[in-house]
């Protein structure tokens, strides 16, 4: 069977409702191929079927409430569909301009916490701008917009 | 892929290039900071025969062999990505580069792995514990951070019988080899 296609014309937008993450009709099967290549890398790799829930529950909302405990230096949050070297990448866009140390700590220990939890990730700040500014660092197109 | 002693060898020449560097390069800086950083885990990692294919995977490993240093580690390499990748009204101040990824990140990182290079020498880790401190030329006085060995490393086979816990780095009385654990 192949995997739908990791392209997109616009960020995918996920929405944060109590904990439970919906996603555009329009924009499930990317869903659904996104978390599949995530936890196949991961060591939940043998999840057997709960990729999406997994990937849902145990990756992209720990980061958006971390997103949300620290809005006052982040000011958006991106993981791109496509794996980078095997691993997920997951760009944290900080309010300040110059690289923020406080907000470094505090990307490590999540970064951590994801390493520990069995995650294939690597989470990295980058300087604030427009789509434009921020697709030299990274697909934006081709990301989920966690916060 | 090299041995412990090439990595020994590259970390010594990226830190002596450090010290050439002038404050007008801070992109610079933070970068060779980062890649001498990158020679002294891969000289702890040699020592168990473990060679990362990149950055993702050495910061991985790093995370799950060395996690006191995971943190000092991660913020040199975001902070060399964005020393090369942003715009130059972005990069971190000189005296920020100094004071933080140098002093502080690297710092830990290379005092980790000199603390580590004495145990290989078959000494009781509470001889070489209280001595760890120097890192080049940016720090001249011993560490009296109170960091602890994590007790993933604590238990190597090289250490000592009574010492295997996790103990503060600046233990008085672990002084001249008698830690009293």
């Amino acid at each position: 069977m192949s995997l739908p296609t990791l392209t997109s014309s616009t960020p995918i937008q996920l929405q944060f409702t109590s904990g439970q993450i919906s996603v555009p009709l329009e924009d499930q099967d990317r869903f659904v191929a996104a978390a599949h290549r995530a936890v196949s890398v991961s060591e939940h790799a043998d999840s057997e079927g709960r990729d999406s829930k997994l990937y849902a529950d145990k990756f992209l909302n720990p980061i958006r409430q971390w997103c949300e405990s620290h809005r006052d230096r982040v000011e958006s949050c991106y993981v791109p569909f496509k794996l980078s070297n095997d691993f997920v990448k997951v760009f944290v866009v900080r309010r300040q301009e110059t690289f923020d140390l406080v907000l470094s700590d505090a990307i490590s220990k999540l970064d951590g916490q994801l390493i520990d939890d069995g995650w294939r990730c690597d989470v990295l700040q980058v300087g604030p701008g427009p789509r434009e500014k921020l697709s030299h660092r990274f697909d934006v197109d081709s990301s989920f917009h966690v916060f | 892929m090299g041995t412990a002693a090439e990595h020994e060898e590259k970390a010594a020449h990226h830190l002596e290039f450090l010290a050439e560097i002038s404050d007008r390069y801070p992109d610079w800086l933070a970068t060779v900071a980062f890649y001498a950083a990158v020679e002294c885990v891969e000289r702890l990692f040699a020592r168990y025969d473990i060679h990362s294919r990149d950055h993702e995977d050495r910061k991985r490993f790093v995370r799950q062999r060395y996690p006191s240093i995971f943190g000092a580690y991660k913020a040199l390499y975001n902070a060399s990505l964005d020393a090369r990748y942003e715009g130059r009204n972005r990069w971190l101040p000189v005296e920020e580069v100094r004071r933080n990824l140098i002093a502080r990140h690297l710092g830990v990182t290379g005092r980790f792995k000199t603390s580590h290079r004495e145990a290989l020498q078959n000494q009781p880790i509470c001889c070489w514990l209280p001595r760890i401190g120097v890192i080049g030329p940016f720090q001249s006085t011993p560490s009296r951070n109170p960091l602890t060995i994590p007790v993933s490393c604590a238990s190597p086979p090289w250490m000592s019988g009574r010492c295997r816990k996790a103990i503060p780095l600046d233990r008085p009385d672990c002084v001249g080899g008698s830690c009293g654990r």
